[in-house]
């Protein structure tokens, strides 16, 4: 079964693959349906970054919208063409190093990953002192402070931010093979490192502390790792977000950015990071389906919507699409052979 | 290591809480190999001594010193990898994980791969889980659980859950085994065969016990010493027999007797 496993799990890549480039090409076409995937592969990346923590680990954060403009920011200042820089940046010079260079498209992977790692470099700042204390809300305070922090920051940076104006001009870079591409290999690394080792010590620490602890597991070093793991693609996410948007302003990562990615992983199954994924995916599509209401009916309105439907989701799926269950090929498999099964009896 | 040297020596402890004293000027030394039983009625502090052994309260005053080394103060998960592991009176397994995982989480301490290194996964890596799985499966069958390796733990009946917390502290390769009122809730047979497993565990791995009792009777058949608590301070200590004779503690647990009449 693990080789048939193996086949299928190569087969869906592989499918996956041509169905990017495929939808890359085309994107002319599908505009509409292009931009929807794009938004739900990186709702999605930050939504699997989240879950690691929240969900897998036990720990509430409320920060993820921190570190995506952190990493929004640093891939923005990274691949803005210098004479843009020159532009935008017209009252308050841009500061250096910025000011000096940037990026050719064949850096763009780089400009990625520093958002990334920026992004962990902050979590530590929060998380060292943050997962050290004895109560857990003190992560959840501390991040939405974090949060907060970092707006006002972005709005009177100037020389970084250009302020509450925002960047303009960011070359759109992302396209479904980076944007699908990056979740792939992030959701890869969240389910290996959810099924090691590592990711045993992390569930145990949700289910019991304590237990953990008595058992020599270094809890707070831990918890420290699944937040790391989680900025890290929270950052990325943020960079991928601003150069398919092409705009970046400190409105873009407000907290409303993390209350989606909590609809978002409580929709999954708080803890499946196959959840996290599909309901990234669901909750772009709704969200871009439902932008006439913002501009026909109320502004705001879309929220409404979705509150009512994560509601009703939580009265009919108690733990959400999956539970804490992954997605699995026997899974997939079983499910079918009872639909089968099922059918065969209607018609005889 | 002599016979007569000690594994376990806390010397004077005081825990206290705010103003109420849990614990009062305790003393007591273990040899190595030895099963020591600790009993006391209700709140007589006994779960609060092994708690000030594992590092979850720091003592108010007074030293725990571990095979001759002063460990008060340090971390319990620092403590458990010098040798000391514990269960807990109200059983606190990973009831989602599986008997097997629960054990594995035990494991973990000593994995030598690095996080990439298991999100690779490296070869080592995967040389290093498969060995794990390997040596849990090991446990699991030494202490008779192999059957239920893959079940859930919450969902386990309450004597196997029990079982399955004590495999996996002894996962953590203890020299000093802690149990805190490992035969609570079970029925006077139940308590019996737990009584005859602790004693198999030990001999098979070599182990000092030192284990908390509420009911007198079930440590009586199985622990040469017992010291008594009461209210915080040590009334007595020495042989079932002459624990059973002594007025002190009848008294103490007359009381309880008539508190709960
Ligand atoms: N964390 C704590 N904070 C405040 N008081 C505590 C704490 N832990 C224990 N105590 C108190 O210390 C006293 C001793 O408690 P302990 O749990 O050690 O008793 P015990 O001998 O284990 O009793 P039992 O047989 O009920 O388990 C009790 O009065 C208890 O209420
Ligand atoms: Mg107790």
């Amino acid at each position: 079964m693990t080789r048939s496993n193996r086949i299928l799990t190569f087969l869906f890549l592989l499918g996956l693959a041509l169905f990017v480039w495929w939808g890359d090409k085309h994107s002319d076409q599908f505009v509409f349906l292009w931009r929807v995937l794009n938004f739900g592969a990186i709702y999605a990346l930050a939504a699997v970054g989240y879950t690691v923590i929240n969900g897998i680990t036990g720990q509430f954060s409320l920060g993820p919208h921190g570190f995506m403009l952190l990493g929004g920011y640093l891939t923005t200042l990274f691949m803005l063409p210098m004479h843009q820089k020159k532009v935008v940046w017209l009252f308050t010079p841009l500061s250096w190093p910025f000011n000096q260079f940037t990026l050719p498209y064949s850096g763009f992977i780089l400009a990625l990953i520093a958002g990334g790692i920026l992004a962990v470099l902050a979590s530590l700042v929060v998380g060292i002192p943050a997962l050290r204390a004895l109560r857990g809300d003190y992560l959840a305070i501390a991040t939405f402070g974090f949060g907060e922090i970092l707006y006002v920051l972005a709005c009177n940076f100037m020389g970084l931010t250009n302020g509450a104006m925002g960047v303009k001009g960011i070359p759109r870079y992302t396209n479904l093979a980076w944007s699908v591409g990056a979740l792939a290999v992030l959701t890869y690394a969240a389910v290996r490192l959810k099924n090691s080792s590592y990711g045993r010590a992390l569930r145990a620490i949700r289910e019991d502390e304590l237990a953990a602890e008595s058992m020599g597991i270094n809890v707070f070093r831990h918890k420290l790792l699944a937040f790391m793991f989680s900025a890290f693609c929270a950052g990325v996410a943020g960079g991928l977000m601003a150069t398919l948007i092409g705009t970046i302003t400190p409105d873009l990562f407000r907290f409303f950015m993390t209350f989606y990615l909590l609809m978002i992983i409580v929709l999954g199954g708080l803890g499946s990071i196959s959840g996290a994924v599909v309901a990234g995916f669901i909750f772009a599509a709704i969200f871009e389906a439902l932008r006439f209401v913002d501009t026909a009916v109320v502004p705001g309105m879309r929220m409404v919507v979705f509150a009512v439907l994560l509601i009703l989701v939580m009265l009919f799926f108690r733990r959400g699409l999956f539970g804490r269950e992954e997605f699995t090929w026997d899974w997939l498999w079983h499910g079918a052979k009872r639909a089968w099964r099922w059918a065969w009896a209607k018609m005889s | 290591m002599g016979e007569n040297e000690l594994i376990l020596s806390l010397q004077s402890l005081t825990m206290k809480f705010g103003g109420l004293v849990a614990v009062r000027d305790f003393s007591m030394d273990i040899r190595y190999g030895e099963l020591v039983g600790l009993i006391g009625p209700n709140g007589a502090g006994k779960t609060t001594i092994f708690n000030m052994i594992t590092g979850h309260y720091p003592p108010t005053e007074g030293q725990v010193i571990f095979a001759g080394r002063d460990i008060t103060g340090l971390p319990p998960w620092q403590v458990v990898r010098l040798g000391i592991a514990r269960t807990f009176q109200n059983i606190r397994l990973c009831r989602e994980m599986t008997a097997l995982e629960n054990v594995l989480i035990s494991f973990h301490p000593r994995l030598r791969s690095s996080v990439f290194a298991a999100i690779l996964p490296s070869p080592r890596y995967i040389r290093e889980e498969r060995r794990m799985r390997e040596r849990g499966m090991e446990l699991l069958s030494a202490v008779g659980l192999e059957k239920w390796a893959n079940f859930r733990a919450g969902a386990l009946p309450y004597g196997l859950q029990r079982r399955v917390e004590i495999a996996r502290a002894l996962a953590t390769q203890p020299k000093l085994l802690l149990l805190d009122e490992p035969a609570a809730g079970m029925n006077p047979q139940e308590a019996q065969d737990l009584m005859g497993f602790i004693r198999h565990i030990r001999e098979t791995f070599n182990l000092t016990v030192f284990l908390i009792e509420h009911v007198m009777q079930v440590v009586m058949g199985i622990c040469p010493r017992i010291r008594v608590i009461d209210f915080g301070v040590s009334i007595a200590e020495g042989t079932p027999e002459e624990i059973r004779n002594n007025p002190k503690v009848i008294e103490a647990y007359l009381g309880e007797e008539a508190l709960r009449a």
